[in-house]
């Protein structure tokens, strides 16, 4: 049984010009001791798509799902009290920004603690000590003294770590981390890399890691979705995306990072932009910056299609003896 | 080639209020950093956050002037101690990091480009217009975008919007703070082939800030890792890619992550983070977080020295063995 | 130096118009500015023409009300409504004044304050809070029994008395925007200190501004008709609404509508405009703006 399945979904946001929509057609499968990365440029729909399962968009979003099942439970069924009761608990979720996402007014102790009581209940002893081995584990170092610590006397790097040992309090089955390391160092990242890795292993977690940075990607993930403008486009073993892609976004993408391209003074580049609202092509999204484009793919919508463990949506995809078409 | 950016023992100290009623304690955000720039070449900048690679730039392109140190521009002094010359000020110009923050919400992209012509030379109100147009085109805009307001552009439109207002002086020296990473994947290589576009067809001499080692192994031509305020190992970037020496330049090429996926590469562990500028440790300032460090280490802060063909402020650097080599520099070569 | 794209004012109305409350007020203030203008013309009569006939004559609608006399009249006989309807000429007249004197004096103080900080911010910042520290009320009417009662006199005094909270909200603003990266990337180019005072920050500190300059207007108009209720403000026979109030006083329990009337135009319009200030203050608020 998958730990988390989602099926078809798709998210769409009230604007003044009528509907945005930012995700379209999402299918996630995640089994415990899972490592799915999501990788995507910003407005590709990847926050977005976790943010809709974690159940925090406003109420004004449109969410349609056909499935969507965290631990055997399926969501579209549940009350949103019982909901939200599963956020903390079974799935957890970290940020970007670990200064911000601290309350700066209590110490880190107490919020950790706030987090056990909601999820675990117990005596404020057993809390205590509860709080002090999670921040053990997540490496704070002196955890007593830590615990009585204010946010804003941390570093970027302990704040992180202390969102983490938060995310943990109530032993989830999956955790979703999205952009954890962005904000900090690059010394910094690799310790907290290196953390949620020994952590997913050890707890046997489900991690879901969501980031636009390919370098982190090869490095952690074992399974990788690439969003293009709120679409999924391939997933893919990690092995299989960064040697054969078959999108050729993804090929695009990857040949664009400087230390995957052919040495020279220039760079290979995509052209032109993401669309937006307003200029969202007929056919494939990626269609207008494509250089394999034909005349299909300008007038008609790939399809999402589904090949043993990989996804795919594309007509023409790079990388392949045989061309499947949907 | 022609020098055009010296740089000896600059200095930049901060007033850090520690509480109401103690002494203001001074932090040496910058603590002597020596470098010299020719025509054409581009020297990278690399730490992390508080390095003071950021302060440098404030310092290079006098929005502070330095609190000690020299400046040479175009082979004249920049005097540091009284306000700047204008006609001096005009050679160095900088790219910030935020095309979102670095752009006047309320200003057209005509405004924002003439702004430095109107300021600093005679041309007519055509003749700016012109120049406009002419700068637009030469960085990838299309000019009749000129009436147009900020927020109406892309990040990567934006960037070139603001590489444009930089070159619109003609500068000698551009300071790029961190020019491509708020920018997205597909932006990046487009903006980095136009700022190299840009240098050979205009012998602009970079200074390019990053934290990004991918990006700098790409576009340096010499690199300076700096830690704590000091720069701790100054080379040509093939040699410091393919043979870094100091400790934490070590570590760090270990750290940055590399899109490949193949052999696990053996990982230089750094414990902790860069020390709190109100209490500087004792001696090398790496000394707290370094594998190798010994007595010898505590006693003072290692100065830059010459050691094969880099300069590395690191005592110990002969005696360590060398680590395997991360993959981002064995691929450079 | 235009303050506002020509799109950043449609996309404000575009949020706007969804207030209905501010839709509402700015009707009301519509209506008030129609009196404004045409007073001469839909004024039935002279505000100060004395009817000897007709003393508190009450509203038409009453048994005893009479044609033409539709709010009635007051006690030497001068018709309500041409009263009320001259008393907006004053009421607008005193809420521009006063607050464009506030704007233009804090919004420079406020500038130099947060720009230069040091000594200038610190003799500006403190002298405001000098300012803050009397009851508003108190200060404004010790200035017009210094200066001498009269009109012009309490609008001197009741803009002094708002100066502190454009001076604050100016300064305020200021410090937040000047350390921007655009505002640093001017000074590159080697702007003045006075072009990015003016020409760099002081545009992208306007929004609140405006949204504090609307709802002073009220309080201005408020604080005028106080100071007239008191006898310190306009002086008779001037058709003030405030003043129309304190002329009414002995009238109260026989003859109420000339009490209720001026009151209720007060009301009216004070409401109106806090309306509009509350729309406006969420359609300039980029925060409050759905994306």
């Amino acid at each position: 049984m998958s730990l988390l399945s989602v099926r078809n979904l798709s998210v769409a946001f009230p604007t003044q010009n009528g509907w945005f929509q930012a995700v379209e057609g999402i299918h996630l499968e995640v089994n415990a001791g899972d490592i799915l990365a999501i990788v995507g440029e910003s407005g590709s729909g990847k926050s977005v798509a976790m943010m809709a399962v974690m159940n925090l968009l406003p109420p004004t979003a449109r969410i349609t799902c056909d499935e969507l099942k965290i631990d055997g439970q399926d969501l579209l069924a549940m009350p949103a009290k019982q909901r939200r009761k599963l956020n903390g608990g079974t799935v957890s979720m970290i940020f970007q920004e670990p200064m911000s996402s601290l309350n700066p007014c209590f110490t880190v102790g107490y919020q950790i603690d706030e987090a056990i009581r909601i999820h675990l209940g117990g005596s404020k002893k057993e809390r205590t000590e509860r709080v002090l081995h999670l921040l053990e584990i997540v490496g704070i170092p002196d955890p007593i003294r830590r615990y009585k610590a204010y946010p804003h006397q941390m570093s970027g790097g302990m704040s992180q770590r202390a969102m983490i040992a938060m995310a943990l309090a109530a032993n989830p089955k999956l955790l979703i981390a999205d952009e954890p390391t962005t904000a900090l160092d690059v010394t910094v990242q690799a310790q907290i890399l290196e953390l949620l890795l020994k952590l997913q292993q050890t707890q046997g977690m489900g991690l879901i890691l969501i980031t636009h940075d390919m370098g982190v990607v090869a490095e952690t993930a074992q399974q990788v979705v690439v969003q293009y403008a709120g679409q999924q486009v391939e997933k893919q073993p990690v092995f299989g995306l960064f040697n054969t892609p078959h999108h050729p976004y993804t090929a695009a993408l990857l040949d664009a990072l400087p230390e995957r391209a052919p040495v020279g003074d220039f760079l290979p580049t995509i052209q032109g932009i993401v669309p937006g609202q307003k200029d969202r092509p007929l056919g494939c999204l990626f269609s207008p910056r494509c250089t394999h484009a034909q005349a299909l793919c300008r007038e008609q919508q790939p399809p999402l299609v589904r090949e043993a463990k990989e996804w795919l949506r594309c007509y023409y995809p790079l990388n392949l003896a045989e061309v499947s078409h949907g | 080639m022609a020098e055009v950016l010296r740089a000896v023992n600059l200095q930049q100290e901060y007033r850090a209020r520690q509480g109401l009623l103690q002494k203001p304690l001074m932090v040496r955000a910058l603590n002597g950093v020596s470098f010299s720039l020719n025509a054409g070449e581009t020297l990278a900048v690399v730490g992390e956050s508080g390095c003071g690679k950021s302060t440098l730039a404030r310092s290079l392109t006098l929005i502070e002037t330095p609190s000690a140190g020299e400046l040479w521009l175009a082979g004249k002094p920049v005097n540091t101690a009284t306000k700047p010359d204008a006609a001096l000020r005009q050679r160095i110009q900088m790219v910030f990091q935020n095309p979102y923050g670095s752009l006047n919400p309320r200003k057209t992209i005509q405004q924002m480009l003439e702004e430095p012509l109107l300021l600093n030379t005679p041309l007519s109100s055509e003749q700016r217009r012109a120049a406009v147009a002419d700068m637009m085109s030469r960085v990838g805009l299309r000019p009749e975008f000129a009436e147009r307001y900020p927020h109406m552009f892309s990040g990567g439109q934006r960037q070139r919007i603001a590489i444009a207002r930089a070159l619109m002086l003609k500068p000698q020296v551009v300071v790029l703070d961190e020019p491509v990473s708020a920018l997205d994947l597909s932006v990046r290589a487009q903006i980095l082939n136009l700022l190299t576009e840009l240098q050979q067809d205009l012998g602009l001499a970079y200074v390019f800030i990053s934290h990004d080692l991918s990006v700098v192994q790409r576009i340096a031509d010499y690199v300076m890792v700096m830690y704590f305020g000091r720069a701790v190992e100054y080379a040509a970037a093939q040699t410091i890619f393919s043979h870094p020496q100091h400790p934490y330049t070590q570590a760090l090429f270990s750290a940055t992550p590399v899109a490949e996926v193949g052999e696990k590469r053996e990982r230089i562990h750094l414990q902790g983070e860069p020390p709190s500028p109100l209490r500087p440790p004792q001696g090398c300032p790496f000394g707290p977080r370094c594998a190798y460090v010994q007595d010898i280490c505590r006693k003072e802060v290692p100065a830059l020295r010459e050691l094969n063909g880099a300069q590395v402020a690191c005592v110990r650097a002969e005696t360590l063995n060398e680590p395997s080599l991360p993959n981002i520099s064995a691929r450079l070569l | 130096m235009k303050l506002f794209a020509d799109d950043a004012w449609r996309t404000t109305w575009n949020y706007f118009k969804e207030s209905k409350g501010g839709l509402l007020g700015l009707g009301f203030l519509g209506l008030v500015m129609f009196c404004v203008i045409f007073a001469d013309i839909i004024a039935p009569f002279d505000p100060s023409l004395q009817n000897r006939d007709a003393l508190l004559l009450p509203p038409i609608w009453t048994e005893a009300g009479h044609w033409p006399y539709i709010l009635g009249t007051d006690a030497v006989g001068r018709d309500v409504l041409s009263r009320l309807i001259y008393g907006a000429r004053y009421s607008m007249f005193i809420g521009f004044v006063v607050v464009s004197l506030a704007v233009i004096v804090g919004t420079l103080l406020g500038l130099l304050a947060g720009y230069y900080q040091g000594w200038v911010d610190t003799v500006i910042m403190r002298l405001m809070d000098v300012i803050l520290a009397f009851p508003s009320l108190l200060l404004a009417l010790g200035l017009v029994a210094v200066l001498g009662p009269g009109l012009v006199n309490a609008m001197y005094a009741i803009a002094l008395v708002m100066l502190p909270h454009f001076v604050r909200l100016t300064r305020a603003n200021v410090l937040s925007e000047k350390n921007r990266d655009y505002v640093v990337a001017s000074r590159i180019v080697g702007a003045s200190n006075w072009r990015l005072m003016f020409n760099s920050i002081l545009p992208n500190c306007m929004a609140p501004l405006i949204v504090q300059a609307t709802l002073s207007f009220s309080n201005a108009i408020l604080d005028a008709a106080a100071l007239g209720f008191l006898g310190m403000g306009a002086q008779p026979p001037i058709p003030e609404w405030g003043a129309m109030l304190a002329e009414a006083r002995e009238f109260i329990s026989r003859a109420w509508w000339v009490v209720t009337f001026p009151g209720l135009a007060i009301l009216l319009t004070v409401l109106s405009i806090n309306l509009v200030g509350d729309a406006l203050r969420d359609a300039l608020d980029p925060r409050m703006r759905r994306s």
